[in-house]
């Protein structure tokens, strides 16, 4: 077999395979958004290109044929910058949200348009997995979260933003009624302990994820009940005392063990938890201006020095979150805080080093939509299909006309995207040239179950290349040339109807939002 | 409009043209589900539209429409003919005639809703009753063709985002270049071409086009006079000459030859090159040989010429000659002719001699004497000769030879090596080989390719028929643009002469060699240029290049070797094969043999069609061929090589013309347009005009040239606009560096040139326009026209001012409302006293308060 090189690798290949082929076969990962089996290679995307010595320029692995004593780059940073530019080109002209506003403002990163699609779907087990995944306190936060979400729903200046609020305490409520609020499982016993320093809505929210993730978990208090500012600041009118238990007592489920009534003071006890402990997480809310701080850990007057990201201290396997780093005046944020610092324990526990896994999750973020896309979204309602079926529902019809109103404007292909794991792989900058106007943003579903977006497409032309390979007719065509290329069907027909038999094999070929099915691709 | 010349559409156009996949909500709520079984079942058979609601079309039009796929073909291949038959008939693309194409032929909708949206030839819309298309040729752009446009929205009063006026009169539309670059701006009005347009000239080109609009539909009568004794009149009919006005001269000519009895000859003829002194008039005498040449030569001036130059036969009509002149004399005086004044040319003037001197005619030889379509005429001057040797005495493989000895290289642009090409389909196996001949020319400001078609069609022919010889050719394809209507009427005419005297066809010269050469039109997409673009659109797709190799010389046509040249490389051919190698390596540089022909154009004193040696410098050009600036300004910059070259400054003038020391200094030698700017031409504006080109016509297929040349184009629009941002020239070179390295075809790797050398040489105006200013005064947003105290008050620019930003005070020195003005210049170009001023930057800013 010929072979050629792949960043001082050789690389053996079939004669007349492409540059791609031989690299996949040899486990060097190519990126690339537009080459599909079964069809010619579109050559569109330029993602995949690579560097071949003694020629000029770039050149696209998916159609360049492989020969024997070429060598390549792929690796190199010239060659992951090209493809970070074309990925930012693409972006550009890329007009679409991978999550949506109503979830990047949620301090704990609840996905609302998922838990709103569970709840007209009526499937109870998949909302509860979605809202628990994000708030350990689902109820509580129903009766107490100021919902800054509900500020960024894009229905807001339409006809008024979703009871995001009213959902979550409906999924929680609905929960507790059928008497099996799935209780999720906790991962095998790690044989780690962390001591958790506080029982208010943080140190509740990291014992609860902590526990999950397979490690013993002690929560230490003060006082006599666990729930902190929860059920000693708040109103019993407000927050009514069973709710806050029943939320604790799925915590304390999980196997996380409370020690009420006792006070970490000083340097002394802190020594002392942590000669117990794997990790201690301090969770005690605002620090107490007239107490002195007593620790040998890093603070400020504002409260606990901790590093962005992994709330990790000063001081090895301390960590903090919550009012005891700084200022916390919502719940939400606070039970997000515990997830996340649940999150880095965990990482510091099975990788030594905190924080080293953390990067952030990339956002296409679109930015305002204008008036006449807001109408069109509205109109194009997603979520009501599922209500006819889902007549048995356990929740309460209010609450699912409630969740029906959600317009669904997270991707449907977030998880699936293959341009926003390059995007998260190639570190781009997605305003690096969001030098004009964007594209309209525009969403239409079909009774097949296709929503199609064509703000999203990236002309890639992998559904045309297939409907083409298939002879399906009327089939799929770019229109117009240059930027104002478009994947249309001819003479306006149906997208679903001309793509006929290849629908499925579209929707799954097309590498971004552009083609996805109402049902089946939205998950956590 | 004005931001961007080739944007075919608003940005926004998605929502405004209401495409229906996207504005359509819940369409099909009603339908049961398809499932992916069903959906098999529902997918219908070939063309079958059933699902797609839509008008039928009238009978009428359905029969024509069939008549036409009877004549044309019905296979996926007919595609572009059939539209373009259509379109030429209605004038736009009914859809309802499209869906009966798709019922009717073999055609896949998708395919031709691909492909006629693809061509810029093509409507969708209904257009107005005339045809309104204003040049935007990088010629026409520097000399004002942007203005031109606006006055002519303006006065036909086109609502916004509408191309036509609301009487549905005229349709107006920019096109890339109608190839009349020395008279620019040009204005096409159906076929009738106006040059050296100004804004304030729009009203009367349009009431004396439709004042003239029947003449011009009755009066086809070309009657030639036959040969004839006395001496030959040669009349330039080469679309600049047209365009000039030589029909009428042509016309004027007869009637007066006809009237006096003169027994002279009145022929047409091919482009002179002198194309800046149009129309031209030539009179040879047959017993003297002596000539003389007349320039801007008018209709009311030809009678004069001819019968001082003639004289008359007859007693009679030497009477009527005499009688006529008193007549001509006392209502007809030379200094009321409206066009301005005409000239005698003596060929021994300097200028005259230094345009025509310098240059040596190879693809042009014989220019502005042979009449373009007369076969016996090429022949008689050694026309064919080069054929007969290839066919009589050599062999394919010495042909190649002689042509790789002569260092020819391709003159499309990059300069392959054209024996090498030759030699590459003929080592290729296919159960055919095609040839094709490149003409789909579409660079901005070059007409090499159209006055050869149009001037010396045999010599292409014999050209293309030597190189199908040498390689082993059975079918060739003329590839011509339809915007060059005169190119196709004669390439047709000469091929179907070929024809009949044995030329092409079975056993050409009676030889084993056997070929024939048919004409496709391309529909508008400079990007067919591109060789593995236009095979993709004679194969009747959308013109999208695709990678190579395979190279065309392997897997072209249907998959089968196929060699593409340029016009200009084959017409070289037959001077190489008659003369030898030798004498044509003799010419030119050491890696760039022979010559090249340039369309030399912008301000300059003469532009026209040169052909000049290679190495020659861009100043002996400029200065000595060109005669140097018009209207004594001072020489700036040579843009040379289209959208794909890049801009010389005049420092670096002494450039030889040679592919790589072209290369070398950031431009090309690409198909030879060449476009002299002045001070007043602004080099960011010249970048923008060029990546405004490209952008328009990338085929959107690669993410570096769909989207990058579009972001390329977002910050030079900014820059122009004053609104440029900190970095923003970094961040242009390093997405330019981009775009060239890493797009698919040249057409994406070569856009970024023209922005790239201007920024290499003219950095300093890219930071001023960052400052909000523009030096050369031409960026509209940077440049606020203001009035001296020169002013005498005479109102003559508040009377031009179309907009009504001058106010009328006579006698006072007038003041432009700043927030009216449209920057039209027409007020600058009416003052008698040249009180109004350009001003940019600071002096702007005192201006406006804002």
């Amino acid at each position: 077999m010929p072979t050629l090189t792949i960043d001082n690798a050789a690389v053996p290949f079939e004669p007349g395979e492409t540059i791609l082929l031989a690299a996949t076969r040899a486990g060097i990962a190519i990126p690339t958004l537009c080459s599909f089996e079964g069809i010619e290679p579109p050559t569109s995307c330029y993602v995949c290109v690579v560097k071949i010595q003694g020629r000029n320029g770039m050149a696209p692995a998916c159609a360049t044929l492989a020969e024997a004593g070429m060598v390549l780059e792929s690796g190199s940073e010239e060659v992951r910058r090209c493809r970070r530019r074309a990925l930012e080109l693409l972006l550009s002209e890329h007009a679409g949200d991978c999550e949506a506003p109503c979830r990047r403002i949620c301090p704990a990163d609840l996905d609302i348009p998922v838990m709103a699609r569970h709840i007209v779907e009526g499937s109870l087990d998949a909302a509860v997995r979605t809202v628990w995944s994000r708030l350990a306190l689902p109820g509580v936060l129903g009766h107490v979260c100021p919902a800054p979400c509900q500020k960024g729903c894009v229905r807001a200046p339409v006809d008024g933003a979703v009871a995001i609020r009213e959902l979550h305490k409906g999924v929680a409520e609905a929960a507790f009624k059928s008497g099996a609020p799935a209780a999720p499982r906790a991962a095998p016993a790690s044989g780690k302990k962390i001591t958790v320093i506080g029982a208010g809505p943080a140190g509740l929210s990291s014992a609860y994820y902590l526990a999950l993730l397979g490690h013993a978990c002690t929560v230490v208090d003060e006082r006599e009940e666990p729930g902190g500012m929860l059920r000693y600041g708040i109103d019993r009118a407000v927050l009514p005392s069973a709710v806050l238990d029943q939320e604790i007592a799925l915590i304390r489920d999980l196997g996380v063990a409370f020690r009420m009534g006792c006070r970490v003071g000083d340097q002394r006890a802190l020594d002392e938890l942590l000669q117990c402990s794997d990790a201690v997480v301090f969770a005690t809310g605002a620090p107490a201006p007239d107490r002195p701080w007593l620790f040998d850990v890093h603070a400020t007057a504002k409260g606990i020095a901790v590093e962005a990201h992994t709330f990790a201290s000063s001081r090895g396997g301390v960590f903090a979150c919550g009012g005891a780093v700084a200022v916390c005046r919502m719940a939400v944020r606070a039970v997000g805080q515990g997830r996340l610092t649940a999150e880095s324990v965990h990482r510091f526990l099975t990788h030594s080093a905190a924080g080293a896994a953390w990067s952030p999750r990339f956002d296409s973020h679109l930015g305002k939509f204008e008036a006449e896309e807001l109408r069109q979204l509205a109109a194009t309602d997603l979520a009501s299909s599922g209500i006819a079926e889902s007549k048995a529902s356990l929740f309460e019809s209010s609450l699912v006309t409630a969740a029906a109103r959600c317009l669904q404007c997270d991707c449907g292909k977030k998880l699936g995207c293959a341009l926003r794991a390059y995007a998260q792989e190639y570190e781009v900058n997605r305003d690096q040239y969001r030098t004009g106007a964007r594209k309209p943003v525009a969403r239409t579903r079909y009774a097949s179950g296709l929503v199609h977006e064509p703000g999203k497409c990236i002309d890639c032309g992998r559904c045309i290349g297939i409907t083409a390979a298939d002879h399906i007719r009327p089939g799929l065509t770019f229109n117009n040339r240059g930027f104002d290329v478009t994947v249309n069907a001819p003479f306006g027909a149906d997208m679903d109807a001309a793509m006929g038999g290849a629908l499925g094999r579209c929707i799954a070929a097309c590498p971004v939002g552009a083609l996805w099915k109402i049902n089946g691709t939205k998950e956590t | 409009m004005g931001a961007g010349i080739f944007r075919f559409s608003p940005q926004w156009r998605d929502v405004s043209s209401g495409c229906p996949c996207e504005t359509r909500v819940n369409k099909n709520n009603s339908q049961p589900a398809i499932t992916e079984g069903e959906a098999t079942a529902l997918a219908p058979d070939a063309g079958d539209l059933s699902g797609v609601p839509g008008l039928s079309p009238d009978p009428a039009s359905a029969e024509w429409v069939d008549a036409l796929v009877q004549r044309v073909g019905a296979t996926p291949d007919k595609v572009i003919p059939i539209l373009q038959g259509i379109q030429e008939h209605f004038h736009y693309l009914p859809e309802e005639l499209l869906r009966h194409v798709c019922r009717t032929t073999e055609i896949a909708p998708a395919d031709l809703t691909g492909v006629s949206t693809f061509y810029s030839q093509f409507r969708h819309k209904p257009a107005g009753l005339h045809s309104v298309k204003v040049c935007v040729g990088t010629a026409c752009h520097v000399k004002g063709a942007g203005a031109v446009y606006d006055a002519l929205a303006r006065h036909l009063a086109c609502k916004e985002g509408e191309d036509t006026d609301p009487g549905g009169v005229f349709t107006l539309e920019k096109v890339a270049c109608l190839g009349c670059c020395t008279l620019a701006p040009v204005v096409q009005i159906d076929s009738v071409i106006y040059g050296h347009v100004t804004p304030s000239k729009v009203p009367d080109i349009l009431k004396c086009f439709l004042a003239q609009a029947d003449d011009l539909a009755s009066n086809s009568d070309t009657t030639q006079t036959g040969a004839q004794d006395s001496g030959e009149i040669r009349i330039g009919l080469g679309s600049c000459c047209v365009a000039g006005g030589s029909a009428g001269v042509y016309q004027t000519a007869l009637d007066t030859v006809k009237s006096l009895g003169i027994r002279a000859r009145i022929k047409q003829v091919g482009c002179a090159g002198m194309c800046h002194r149009t129309p031209l008039m030539e009179i040879v005498h047959a017993n003297e040989g002596v000539s003389s040449f007349y320039a801007n030569v008018t209709p009311e001036a030809v009678a004069g010429i001819i019968r001082r130059q003639f004289r008359p036969p007859s007693l009679e009509g030497r009477l009527k000659a005499w009688f006529q002149s008193r007549i001509d004399e006392l209502f007809a005086p030379d200094t009321e002719l409206p066009s301005g004044p005409r000239h005698d040319l003596d060929l021994r003037d300097k200028p005259v001699a230094d345009f025509l001197g310098k240059q040596i005619r190879i693809a042009t030889e014989h220019y502005g004497s042979l009449d373009p379509v007369d076969l016996e005429e090429y022949l008689r001057h050694d026309g064919f000769e080069a054929l007969k040797a290839c066919l009589g005495s050599l062999s394919p493989q010495e042909v190649i030879a002689r042509v790789s000895d002569a260092g020819l290289r391709g003159r499309g642009g990059a300069g392959f090596p054209t024996g090498l090409k030759w030699q590459r389909v003929r080592e290729s196996r296919g159960s055919k080989v095609y040839i094709i001949c490149n003409g789909d020319e579409g660079d901005p400001g070059a007409f090499m390719d159209r006055m050869l078609l149009e001037s010396f069609p045999y010599r292409v022919i014999e050209g293309m028929l030597i190189a199908a010889y040498a390689v082993g050719a059975g079918e060739g394809i003329f590839y011509i643009r339809a915007e060059y209507p005169l190119a196709l009427v004669r390439v047709r005419e000469a091929l179907a002469r070929c024809r009949a005297q044995g030329l092409l066809g079975r056993n050409i010269l009676g030889s084993a060699f056997s070929i024939d050469f048919e004409i496709k039109e391309g529909a508008g997409a400079f990007v067919c240029g591109e060789e593995t673009a236009l095979i993709r659109s004679l194969e009747g797709a959308r013109g999208m290049p695709r990678l190579r190799p395979p190279f065309p010389a392997q897997k072209g046509l249907w998959g089968l070797p196929t060699l593409i040249n340029n016009c200009e490389t084959f017409a070289s051919v037959p001077w190489i094969i008659r003369n030898g190698a030798v004498r044509f390596r003799a010419i030119g540089t050491q890696k760039s043999a022979g010559t090249k022909v340039f369309s030399l154009t912008g301000k300059i004193r003469h532009g026209g069609l040169i052909e000049v040696p290679m190495g020659m410098t861009l100043r002996e050009i400029v200065e000595e061929v060109g005669g140097g600036i018009a209207n004594d300004l001072t020489f700036k910059a040579v843009q040379i090589g289209g959208p794909s070259g890049g801009c010389i400054p005049a420092a670096h003038a002494d450039l030889p013309v040679d592919y790589g020391e072209l290369m070398g200094a950031g431009a090309m030698m690409g198909s030879g347009g060449l476009v002299v700017l002045d001070e007043r031409d602004c080099m960011v504006d010249i970048a923008r005009y060029f990546l405004t080109f490209t952008q328009s016509q990338s085929c959107g297929r690669c993410t570096f040239c769909r989207v990058g040349t579009r972001r390329m184009l977002d910050i030079l629009d900014r820059l122009c606009a004053g609104k440029g941002v900190a970095g923003d020239i970094g961040r242009l070179e390093e997405l330019a560096h981009s775009v060239a390295g890493a797009s698919l075809c040249g057409l994406g790797r070569t856009a970024p040139n023209p922005v790239l050398s201007t920024i290499r040489y003219f950095r300093s105006e890219y930071e001023a326009h960052l400052q909000g200013s523009c030096p050369a005064g031409k960026c509209k947003d940077l440049v606020a026209y203001t009035i001296t105290e020169e002013c005498i008050g005479c109102t003559l620019c508040a009377q031009t001012c179309p907009v009504g930003a001058i106010p009328f005070t006579p006698h006072e020195r007038h003041v432009i409302d700043d927030a009216a003005c449209v920057r039209c210049d027409m007020c600058r170009g009416v003052c008698p006293v040249e009180a109004i001023k350009i001003v940019t930057g600071t002096e702007r800013g005192r201006l406006c308060p804002h």
